[in-house]
């Protein structure tokens, strides 16, 4: 069907993904094609039903990490965009996101229509990043950590 | 029947609106309150005339730890339904002193979560999820550690 984005919605906590189905079928172009619950089924159902879009919550997405089903995935399915829900903030975990290749980044503490604008952009093929996370990437941008340390260190060594 | 009274409290707003997205599916009646932080909570427990608590175990923790309360004294009357993680549910979310009337899993299906509303509406009764598990093991351990 013309216009539909297809989207496979990933998730340790079914109780959430299930709430977040019925707000993003509200919208007319999005359409759930699967709820998935765990890794393996998740990679399998990729290669089958080859989704435009995959909503993965942060603790799957952890442990994928902790098998070879990652690899899987950016290897044989890379045309697919994702979008994480993580309750992390920190620059670390944030720069680790990115270079996985996450098109999208929305926080847990996030209204759910960034979820929805998320969607809406990235079939557009932009990026979106929630305010939150946006602000830490910028703030690294034009203050990066290493200067700051190597100022106070550099402080600290003058004092001395 | 007459409309069930939920408040739904999580720091995370996402989970709070998708839960309440599921609870608008049903046909039962719900009425629902919001509570995002800690303060919205008591603020809601106080002036929201509700009949049940769905309090993710976190804010609970929080409650605990941070206004040194639970629930029950903020509004005695209220049930509270915990949402705990299956592997790792800290021996069923309680604390010292406190225990939940109820729980739910967050990696279940809504219906499990609608019809322990029901169940704890309808009938007052706690389920059998939360007839086992007092514990404050976890508390204990968790305030030596830090």
């Amino acid at each position: 069907m013309a216009g539909k984005v297809n989207i496979i919605l990933a998730g340790k906590r079914q109780l959430i993904l299930e709430g977040l189905r019925e707000k993003i079928e509200t919208d007319k172009h999005p359409n759930i094609i699967r709820i998935e619950t765990c890794t393996r089924s998740l990679v399998d159902q990729i290669k089958i039903t080859f989704p435009d879009i995959v909503i993965i919550d942060q603790l799957l997405f952890s442990e994928m990490l902790y098998t070879s089903y990652l690899d899987v995935l950016k290897k044989f399915s890379p045309w697919v965009k994702m979008i994480l829900i993580t309750e992390s903030q920190t620059l670390v975990n944030l720069k680790y996101y990115l270079q996985f290749g996450f098109q999208s980044i929305v926080l847990a503490e996030n209204d759910i229509n960034e979820l929805v604008t998320a969607i809406k952009k990235i079939k557009k093929g932009e990026y979106y990043f929630s305010p939150e996370v946006l602000k830490v990437l910028i703030e690294d941008y034009t203050h990066p950590r290493s200067d700051t340390y190597f100022s106070i260190f550099g402080e600290s060594r003058i004092r001395i | 029947m007459k409309p069930i009274k939920i408040i739904l409290a999580s720091n995370k707003k996402l989970i709070v609106q998708s839960i309440e997205c599921v609870m608008s599916a049903q046909p039962q009646h719900f009425v629902v309150g919001k509570a995002y932080n800690l303060d919205q909570l008591v603020t809601c427990l106080k002036s929201f005339n509700a009949d049940i608590l769905v309090l993710d175990q976190q804010m609970l923790d929080e409650l605990y730890v941070f206004k040194n309360q639970t629930p029950k004294m903020i509004k005695s009357g209220i049930k509270v339904l915990l949402l705990i993680d299956k592997n790792n549910d800290r021996k069923r979310g309680n604390l010292p002193g406190y225990k939940a009337e109820s729980n739910a899993y967050w990696e279940n299906e809504p219906k499990e979560l609608i019809n322990e509303i029901l169940k704890m509406s309808n009938y007052g009764k706690p389920s059998e999820s939360s007839k086992s598990g007092f514990s404050y093991d976890f508390f204990i351990q968790g305030f030596n550690l830090n």
